[in-house]
């Protein structure tokens, strides 16, 4: 079958419909199981002894006060994890190779505020957390470094003095020439230093991992918020020394990731040890206090010696910039977003030339772990940055000033730079529809009417990208001797003994409604009902449907989960195919499936249900032919390889996403003079993500996308004292936005089909940081170009600081 | 953080500085117990304030930087679970009459959940703590 | 020190140990294996606790399991009809897609049922206001708000 027949099959009867979700009555009823739900017998309770200190020298350990609480069932040290384990695989090469990342605090020193020092077991939570507490540990201090501008200097204290540096990656970025451009343009425009700052998606679930370690037949069983279980259960099996046969990786309901959770192996090496050791199972919940300290930030970047070059036309014809990407204490995903930000060079623009120092750089915080919009959405807010100070100081209106120097409808395929291909799209339309529904006009209108009063309008325009199903060939980029290229997703379609359609899919669902978009796309091809597919609620390594780089992350389900599923069905539909010919007398090729019957086309009455092909093919084989009975299982396992080449090492070239999906933000703030207090009155988004499955899951992506970004830019700061001390480790110090902090959405689409993927669909759901974008250009609109933001954190006593005129001369109009 | 405090005590400065020799008068002192001297002349005791909500009780060890006629100066390390504190408390004395006036000023350090989910109390807190465990211990003395 | 309590949950009495300290939602949790009340952070702040306690509206992490000895508790798995099918608000979060991964569900349930049943006036301003208290990181609650607002007969 080809591209353009699935895509004929798939938008008949539920594809492309905004289907109920199949997820929802269980959730609904209190029915879901999620991490910390389900009982099991004889279970022990983990806690952790934390570090304290953002850097020391652990001195000693003293158990004792522990094993006398009531309920106390065993520990794990440090040092039993120096011998029991290995360290975990480091993505970066020589020297930043040398760090040593381990489940508990490794080589007798802690890194960060909060790192696990000891694991303690209790027959119950709080005998666990009262032992936990009994725990001393003596440390003596050592110096530590909070800010990626002080580590990369010659005096800093080193995170990991094995390494001799705190750079952890450190490359070199020049497409096109910056420097003639520069040298060259009408207009150059320069800034010091802008600062994407700290925070994260911040899941309500926090981790809860349960591993049950069967000494009988020697397997772990892990059961939890795994994003890409198969990843986890290679990181786990070098860790344990254990085959990875011999571990099963399990989620069931998992209340969000985000990407955060991609790095849950880690806590679940400490439970797996302590489970072998005291021989039953043991399940490790995650405070919020925790979440917040370890389970993963952000990246924070510093942007600095920033240039854009122009033309007095207003074209834009290329930047340059040096990146200090701060990945906290341990390179866990990290370095990988010193390339993956190059998804997205171009951003939304039509630019020529970029020239980009990136190095990441080690301090004494939390590590960084994917969050949404993963490393692009630094990169795409310096540049929606620049382009906004730019129209500001050169004084080209915004709106006019973006519509001339996006990618046009006309160009795509557009080639970036770096040689990434920008799939399809219509950037003019949907800015000109986000402009409609905020009425653009009226707030202009709106804007000049209440000057004076006290309060004051911004508009603000957020133009992002997100790119989804990566070519993980960019890797090697980051390290030439990574053994990785190419995307694959798994997906398991099947027909029971009964007929029942059975699917399951290698990507890991945290809310986004695999099993309803599954359900829709099998049923269209198999002519059966929407309720008639089950699909496999979370994932199950022991199902064999996922492939290494299953799971859920990068935006790429749509593609890569669905593209799976699409050519498993299409196998299934072939052995049905073949059962029916045998039976009705036909062959394989006039067969069609509908109404849930295998029949031969043009010949409705010659029909067989697809029970009675179940039932023959498991209950009497002898009917059938022997070639046919010997082939056909029903059960068919298919994946979806993302047509990529390696990219070109030399020139870092190549193309490293299969799909663009765009999102067009505008919004109008209202900000109060004397408090600094900015308020939404108007938000607005148009997303283009290609061919829709289930526009009503898109548009819910959109919203909730929306609102991180909106919470991140107003009210979520992972900030540190100087003492290294996370000052938001609670929803108190940490404001996830309230439904009272927010207004309602205006929402708009525009359907560019992607001509890269199966059914036009696009990988989406990170959003790329659009409202971040938007609300600092909103907030610049308001302030005129008197104080210039330049962080993508705008809490009120910034904005009254703004307002004052702060960072005003860290912009300079070279000419 | 930066505290500061004063208040008057009847105890001389002479009192009040041979406070660190022994153990006696401080176990005497409420919100201490387990007082006793380490092997390298430290006070380390059990210090529960009562200016928090609920019993906290802290392991100090408390040493003698210095000591001068008119004041000292201290420096405290506590910890409960994985809360840590460190305290430099400079103290002087000041003849007032028939009294002694009490000033001191602290440089505070505090690591672990008591900074990250206690930020917004920590710092009233630690203050109410050494303001009363150091009039107690003044009219102990 | 621990002792046996008996709470009527869900119109079920139950009876089991609790420590002096234990909050409500864990002993819900972990004492009767209720699904309803999930944990989402340690400070009252998130609401995935909520439930019904002797008729008020309270997050569970906030309560003592001791003082509700002898009351009664109502959890969101009360809150399906009998035939074990979706109650109109239940239907309308599905309807409006007012749920992602589902986590915080059952608490925002639980308050937009008390305060459909509160008598106050169903706007858009008193929706939102009445569940600031309840986090949700995935929906952005635009379609919460919806799907409350149409619960009501409203049609936002």
């Amino acid at each position: 079958m080809t591209t353009e027949q699935i895509a004929r099959t798939a938008t008949r009867r539920f594809t492309g419909k905004p289907m109920p979700r199949k997820e929802d009555d269980r959730l609904l009823k209190a029915q879901g199981e999620f991490g910390d739900d389900t009982p099991v017998a004889h279970l022990g309770y983990l806690a952790f002894v934390r570090s304290p200190y953002a850097h020391a020298r652990i001195t000693a350990i003293d158990v004792s006060a522990a094993e006398r609480v009531d309920g106390y069932l065993g520990c794990l040290l440090p040092e039993e994890v120096e011998t029991l384990t290995d360290p975990y695989m480091e993505l970066q090469g020589p020297p930043g190779d040398a760090e040593v990342d381990r489940c508990l605090a490794s080589g007798g020193t802690v890194r960060f505020s909060g790192e696990p020092v000891v694991a303690v077991a209790g027959d119950s939570r709080e005998a666990a957390r009262d032992a936990a507490a009994a725990v001393v540990v003596e440390y003596e201090p050592l110096p530590h470094v909070v800010d990626a501008r002080e580590a990369v200097r010659e005096d800093a204290p080193l995170v990991h003095p094995q390494i001799g540096s705190n750079i952890a990656f450190d490359t070199l970025y020049d497409w096109g020439d910056i420097e003639f451009a520069l040298e060259k343009a009408d207009h150059v425009v320069e800034v010091d230093e802008l600062h994407f700052h700290r925070f994260s998606s911040t899941p309500l679930e926090c981790s809860a991992i349960t591993v049950e370690y069967d000494a009988g037949v020697d397997t772990f069983t892990f059961t939890g918020g795994f994003a890409t279980p198969q990843l986890a259960t290679f990181n786990l099996a070098v860790a344990l020394r254990h085959p990875a046969n011999k571990l099963r990786v399990l989620s069931k309901d998992f209340g969000g990731s985000f990407g955060v959770k991609l790095n849950t192996h880690i806590p679940a090496t400490a439970a797996a040890l302590l489970s072998r050791k005291l021989g039953r199972p043991v399940r490790w919940t995650e405070t919020r206090s925790e979440q917040h300290l370890m389970g993963g930030h952000g990246n924070e970047r510093w942007f600095r010696n920033v240039k854009m070059a122009l033309q007095a036309d207003g074209t834009v014809l290329g930047l340059t910039y040096d990146a200090l990407d701060d990945v906290g204490a341990y390179t866990r995903y990290e370095p990988l977003g010193g390339v993956i930000w190059t998804q997205v060079a171009n951003a939304c623009y039509q630019l020529k030339h970029l020239k980009v120092r990136y190095r990441s750089v080690y301090t004494n915080k939390g590590p960084v772990h994917p969050n949404r919009g993963y490393s692009r959405m630094q990169h795409l807010w310096l540049v929606e940055r620049m382009m906004d100070i730019a129209a500001h100081r050169l004084g080209f209106d915004p709106v006019e000033f973006r519509l001339h120097n996006y990618v046009q409808p006309d160009q795509y395929p557009y080639t970036t730079v770096n040689g990434c291909v920008y799939d399809s799209g219509d950037l003019p339309l949907s800015l000109r529809k986000a402009l409609d529904l905020i009425d653009y006009p009226g707030a202009r209108r709106l804007q000049k009417e209440v000057a004076g009063t006290g309060k004051r309008i911004g508009i603000g325009i957020g133009s992002t990208l997100d790119s989804g199903t990566n070519n993980f060939g960019q890797a090697r980029l980051v390290n030439a001797h990574l053994p990785f290229g190419g995307n694959t997703e798994g997906g398991l379609v099947k027909l029971g003994a009964d007929g029942s359609v059975y699917a399951t899919t290698g990507g890991v669902a945290f809310g986004q409604g695999h099993e309803t978009t599954v359900a829709q796309v099998v049923a269209d091809m198999l002519g059966v009902g929407y309720d008639d597919v089950h699909v496999q609620r979370g994932s199950d390594s022991a199902l064999s449907a996922q492939t290494g780089f299953s799971g859920s992350y990068a935006s790429q389900f749509a593609v890569t989960g669905i593209g799976a599923i699409l050519n498993a069905t299409k196998r299934l539909i072939r052995e049905i195919s073949l059962v029916a010919a045998a039976t009705l007398g036909c062959t394989p090729e006039e067969i069609e499936l509908a109404d849930g019957t295998a029949r031969v086309a043009g010949d409705p009455g010659r029909a067989l249900p697809l029970a009675a092909v179940a039932g023959i093919v498991h209950f009497s084989p002898a009917d059938l032919p022997a070639d046919v009975a010997e082939e056909v299982g029903l059960v068919a396992r298919s994946v979806y390889r993302a047509p990529f080449e390696l990219p070109d090492l030399e020139r870092k070239y190549g193309n490293l996403t299969l799909t663009y999906a765009t999102q067009i933000h505008a919004c109008v703030v209202e900000i109060d003079e004397e408090t600094g207090h900015t308020k939404l009155l108007r938000y607005a988004m148009v997303d283009d993500c290609g061919t829709p499955i289930n526009p009503m899951v898109i548009e819910g992506q959109v919203h909730g996308a929306t609102v991180h970004g909106i919470s991140a830019a107003l009210f979520e700061h992972f900030a540190y004292d100087g003492d290294g001390q996370l000052a938001a480790g609670n929803f108190y110090d940490y404001h996830a936005a309230t439904a009272l902090d927010l207004p309602s959405f205006a929402y708009g689409n525009v359907v560019s089909p992607s001509p890269f993927t199966p059914i036009g669909a696009k990988g989406m759901g990170e959003g790329g940081g659009a409202p971040l974008h938007a609300l600092s250009a909103a907030i610049q609109d308001a302030l005129g170009d008197h104080g210039m933001v330049l962080e993508s954190f705008n809490p009120p006593e910034r904005v009254l600081a703004l307002l004052r005129g702060l960072d005003a001369e860290k912009v300079k109009v070279l000419r | 953080m930066k505290l500061t405090g004063r208040f008057e005590t009847t105890a001389s400065a002479a009192a009040l500085l041979s406070l660190h020799g022994g153990t006696d008068a401080l176990a005497a002192v409420p919100s201490l117990s387990e007082v006793r001297l380490d092997g390298s002349g430290a006070v380390r005791a059990v210090f529960t304030p009562r200016s928090t909500f609920v019993p906290m009780p802290f392991a100090v060890k408390v040493a003698v930087e210095r000591v001068e006629p008119a004041g000292a100066v201290l420096s405290v390390h506590g910890t409960r679970g994985p809360t840590t504190l460190d305290v430099l408390l400079r103290l002087e004395f000041a003849h007032s009459g028939m009294a002694t006036v009490v000033s001191w000023a602290a440089d505070v350090a505090v690591r672990g959940p008591g900074a990250t989910v206690g930020q917004r109390v920590v710092r009233d807190l630690v203050a109410a703590a050494l303001d009363e465990v150091l009039r107690d211990t003044a009219a102990a003395a | 020190m621990t002792r046996d309590i008996t709470v009527t949950v869900d119109g079920k009495p139950e009876t089991a140990a609790a420590q002096d300290r234990t909050l409500l939602v864990h002993w819900l949790r972990d004492a009767l294996d209720k699904r309803g009340p999930k944990i989402g952070c340690d400070t009252g702040n998130c609401g995935a606790c909520t439930v019904r306690w002797d008729g008020t509206l309270v997050k569970s992490c906030m309560v003592l399991a001791v003082q509700a000895d002898g009351g009664t508790v109502e959890t969101a798995a009360s809150l399906s009809e009998e035939d074990g099918s979706l109650n109109p608000l239940q239907q309308s979060f599905k309807d409006h897609h007012a749920l992602q991964c589902g986590y915080c569900t059952s608490g925002m349930l639980m308050t937009a049922t008390d305060f459909l049943g509160s008598g106050e006036e169903v706007t858009e301003e008193t929706t939102r206001r009445a569940l600031k208290g309840n986090i949700c990181r995935c929906t952005g609650y635009h379609n919460i708000v919806c799907a409350v607002r149409a619960a009501a007969g409203e049609r936002p």
